[in-house]
């Protein structure tokens, strides 16, 4: 969900006259943007090796591929839309008990890693799962089933209907209640005038909405493999663990990234026209809540349901297995090792990130131009790749011209960078804003250059915004799996490895304690982005 | 940039060597343009040592750009800027803005906000010497009237506090230079008032020479020793505040500075001929028969009640008070002629007409400005 914060930076705000920035900026620049676009120019290489790439493309199993992806993320986008749009006007406009804390607790299934959501749906839902062991005394001996297209949609409607919420909530709260009044003194019922006022006017935010779950369910690697489902990014892994031949991945993973890039186009066209809904000057006003009379229980159901399948059960899952395996004395400290891993990469990932994202938030809001457009764009590559994609990639680069790095932590650490570079940008980006460029002339006419001024003056400044960043990024990191499970040195298992590993093998109770850690990560995570958009 | 350096370009050969210890910054043909618009055009400006001058002007004249150009932030397409008789800006040479011993105040206070005002006002200040340092600041913060607020973070400071710490902050090094670009009109008027005041002793006291920028007519009047006036890119006018009320070289700068009526009139035998009077025309463009105009500020020009006349008056010069202006110690009434034309004319609060009087007016001064009209201006 930081995505759409991120690229909102990307639309410079047009001014006259920036000076020309100096070379060092300009070499940094360049090369944070080389790294983000490598991936994909090298797969296109790769892709380029096979003798007909075209015939990969048709090939039947290939197709099948495509339209299990496409079904899978169009299954999922309209069932979050279903979910999604009444809880965000519930949330908003009603008078649902409690409704500011179901707005928190409908945002909450963002931060949890699909992985961990997948883990929660096979152990709670699974064959050997949690309701069936507590089933079978009463003589129910098997669930349906689970694995494929069902589980995958199941899991990745669960924790990608909030990026519905979030949009949707957005745009009531936006919203200019004088568009309802008139319509009311127009003679029209409050029903009607929900569909033929309101609803217009949310359209966009919608399908800003359903763009975003579209993306999140095109590029999730944990929750497709764990459930066994064969979408683009489950066929890519599965394909270069099994055969010499990388062409076929790159194939893959091209195709993969032509479907997002295609869905992160459409949703950030569509996001520069749904701005500004407001019928004239004046702060905005709230509209009173509207009753919902006998339907607010009903509601509150409702509102329940989904969040206990999304948060409750998941917890309730981990903490059973969790209880299991302390029962039958596995060692809790067996963690310790993993949390550590994933800290110190996820750590160094934060401060390259933050590092690297200086000099293109510089170039972007000191020096606009040609080049600090093709920059900025190009480090927001890797919001438009897959991890699969960007592990892949680096996977082959690696291989093929720097075996020394290969499986060592600084190569995982570079495909971290590509990763979450554009989160660093985008907090860097919005802290610079706030800096007046007549500070930092003042430091000059004062007898600094430029340099001491960065120093001195800027850096300084802009700390806070740095440190939310880099913040940002390590909890990110955290919870990053296709990356690492394609990068990471032998033996060194991150928190999210060790989930994947010990679910796709069955140990639940095993994954419990990782699962645990992540969870704690990810609402850390949330709190932070709450924060962030308050002091916004 | 390449066709303005084919035109012939005023080199700084003559600056060099022969500097004059009296003047603290000059520019010489000094130009820049941003893509099509001619930001400022062949500026000569001299700033005498210890002088405060003002730069006045409509926003966009060019102004701002001056000011960045003499502070170093834009490089000049042509001309050269000199500070303290060392050429900092010409032909193959621009010092960076750190090197031109310049101290600056821009409209918003831009106090670094991770600094507290010790340490905004001692950033200047070199390094070593951390006793020296102390007392400077100590000097300096006495100076601007903060003593005790050495140790408040700027968030914690009025907008004028702020603006007196950006002050005393572009002092501290001894600047031989001190470019103020709009530092007042981030205040509210009650502010500005006062502080303009406070700052232009404060810069005497330092004995520090100051440019400084304004779109405010009143405050470059105030406290300007001399005020240069600027319009599209180009200076207009360069003289003390009173020669720039009593005799503006054209209309646009009699307009610009103060209120102006511009009576029209025929020259005739080295006169024109107006609704109020005559008044001496010389000049080339002023031969008989031509058309001019003659400047005459609202308190220049006096009415008398017609009613009160002991000779009934020419009935074209006879004009009527249409509506009355209330400025606190004088009245503005706004004259309207039969023709149409309207006049001010400024009397005392005591000595107020009734709105609709018929009036005769005409002006005790003999020499004021006269415009050939076709000028272009």
């Amino acid at each position: 969900m930081t995505m759409p914060a991120a690229l909102r930076g990307a639309r410079a705000r047009s001014t006259t006259r920036t000076p020309a920035p100096p070379p060092w900026l300009v070499a940094a620049g360049v090369l944070v943007a080389v790294l983000g676009l490598l991936p994909v120019g090298y797969l296109v290489v790769v892709a380029g090796w096979s003798t007909d790439p075209l015939a990969l493309v048709l090939r039947e199993r290939t197709l099948q591929v495509l339209v299990n992806s496409l079904a899978l993320a169009a299954t999922v986008t309209v069932a979050a839309v279903l979910v999604g749009v009444p809880i965000a006007w519930l949330t908003s406009r009603s008078d649902l008990p409690g409704h500011r804390w179901w707005t928190i607790l409908a945002l909450l299934p963002l931060v949890v890693p699909s992985y961990v959501g997948g883990y929660a749906v096979v152990a709670a839902f699974g064959p050997r799962g949690a309701l069936q062991s507590l089933l079978e005394p009463v003589g129910v001996g098997r669930l349906p089933e689970l694995y494929g297209f069902p589980g995958a949609a199941l899991t990745l409607t669960l924790f990608s209907f909030p990026y519905v919420v979030l949009s949707v909530r957005g745009a009531l709260l936006r919203l200019d209640p004088a568009y309802e009044e008139v319509s009311r003194s127009l003679g029209r019922g409050p029903w009607r005038t929900f569909l033929s006022v309101t609803l217009p006017q949310l359209r966009p935010a919608i399908t800003a909405g359903a763009l975003l779950v579209a993306l999140y369910s095109l590029a999730d690697f944990g929750a497709v493999s764990l459930l066994q489902f064969d979408s683009f990014t489950r066929a890519i892994y599965v394909q270069y663990r099994a055969s010499f031949d990388p062409s076929l991945a790159a194939v893959l993973s091209l195709m993969l990234v032509t479907c997002t890039a295609g869905v992160l186009l459409a949703e950030s066209r569509l996001r520069g026209r749904a701005r500004y809904h407001r019928s004239g000057g004046g702060a905005a006003r709230r509209p009173a809540p509207v009753s919902l009379g006998a339907w607010r229980w009903p509601a509150f159901v409702a509102c329940a349901l989904v969040v206990a399948l999304a948060l409750a059960i998941p917890l309730a899952t981990i903490v059973y297995w969790l209880a299991r395996g302390i029962g039958t004395g596995q060692a809790l400290s067996l963690v310790w090792g993993p949390a550590l891993n994933s800290v110190i990469a996820a750590g160094l990932a934060a401060i390259l990130a933050v590092l690297a994202s200086i000099p293109v938030a510089i170039l972007a809001v000191r020096h606009r131009g040609v080049l600090a457009a093709v920059v900025e764009r190009a480090t927001y590559a890797g919001f438009a790749l897959p991890g699969i994609v960007i592990g892949l990639a680096f996977v082959f680069i690696a291989a093929r011209y720097l075996p020394a790095i290969y499986q060592t932590l600084p190569l995982l650490l570079v495909a971290y960078l590509v990763r979450f570079v554009p989160e660093a940008v985008g907090t860097t980006r919005a802290s610079l804003l706030q800096v007046s460029p007549r500070i930092e002339e003042v430091a000059r006419t004062l007898g600094r250059h430029p340099g001491a001024v960065l120093r001195e003056v800027t850096l300084p400044i802009i700390r806070p915004g740095l440190v939310a960043g880099g913040a940002l990024v390590f909890l990110t990191a955290m919870k990053e799996l296709p990356t690492t499970i394609l990068l990471a040195p032998t033996g060194f298992d991150t928190l999210a490895v060790r989930i994947w590993s010990t679910t796709s093998e069955g140990f639940f109770a095993r994954a419990a304690p990782p699962a645990m850690l992540m969870v704690v990560v990810a609402a850390a995570s949330l709190w932070l982005l709450l924060r962030q958009e308050r002091t916004a | 940039m390449t066709a303005l350096l084919a035109q012939p370009v005023v080199t700084m050969a003559p600056m060099a060597g022969s500097t004059t210890p009296e003047l603290a910054m000059r520019t010489l043909g000094l130009s820049k343009q941003f893509g099509d618009v001619v930001a400022v055009e062949t500026v000569d400006l001299d700033v005498r040592r210890g002088e405060f001058l003002g730069v006045l002007g409509p926003s966009g004249c060019g102004k701002t750009t001056l000011l960045r150009l003499v502070a170093g932030f834009e490089r000049p397409d042509a001309g050269g800027v000199e500070i303290a008789g060392e050429v900092m800006a010409g032909p193959r040479k621009n010092v960076a803005p750190e090197r031109r011993r310049i101290g600056m105040v821009f409209q918003e206070s831009a106090l670094f906000p991770h600094l507290d005002v010790a340490g905004n006002i001692g950033f200047g200040l070199p390094r070593a010497g951390r006793r020296a340092r102390q007392a400077r600041v100590a000097e300096l913060v006495a100076l601007v009237g903060l003593a005790g607020l050495q140790h408040r973070m700027p968030h914690e400071l009025s907008g004028g506090q702020q603006q007196r710490v950006a002050l005393a902050r572009a002092l501290a090094p001894d600047p031989a230079l001190i470019l103020l670009d709009e530092p007042f009109s981030s205040l509210d008027a009650t502010l500005r008032a006062q502080l303009r005041g406070e700052v232009r002793d404060i810069l005497r006291a330092a004995g520090a020479t100051t440019l400084f920028v304004t779109h405010d007519q009143a405050e470059a009047l105030e406290i300007a020793d001399r005020v240069a006036v600027m319009r599209a890119g180009r200076i207009e006018q360069l003289s003390t505040p009173t020669d720039l009320y009593l005799r503006p070289v054209n209309r646009f700068v009699a307009g610009f500075v103060g209120e102006a009526n511009l009576l029209p009139g025929e020259v005739r035998h080295g006169e024109v001929q107006t609704l109020v009077g005559r008044f001496r025309a010389t000049g080339d463009a002023l031969a008989d028969g031509s058309r001019a105009e003659v400047l005459l500020r609202p308190e220049q020009l006096h009415m008398l009640p017609v009613e009160k006349l002991s000779s009934p008056p020419r009935p074209e010069a006879v004009l009527h008070v249409v509506r009355r202006v209330f400025h606190g110690a004088e009245v503005h009434h706004v004259l309207r002629s039969e023709s149409g034309m309207e006049l001010e004319a400024a009397t005392s609060s005591s000595a107020t007409l009734e709105v609709g009087t018929a009036v005769i007016a005409h002006a005790r001064a003999r020499e004021v400005p006269v415009y050939p009209v076709g000028e272009e201006s």
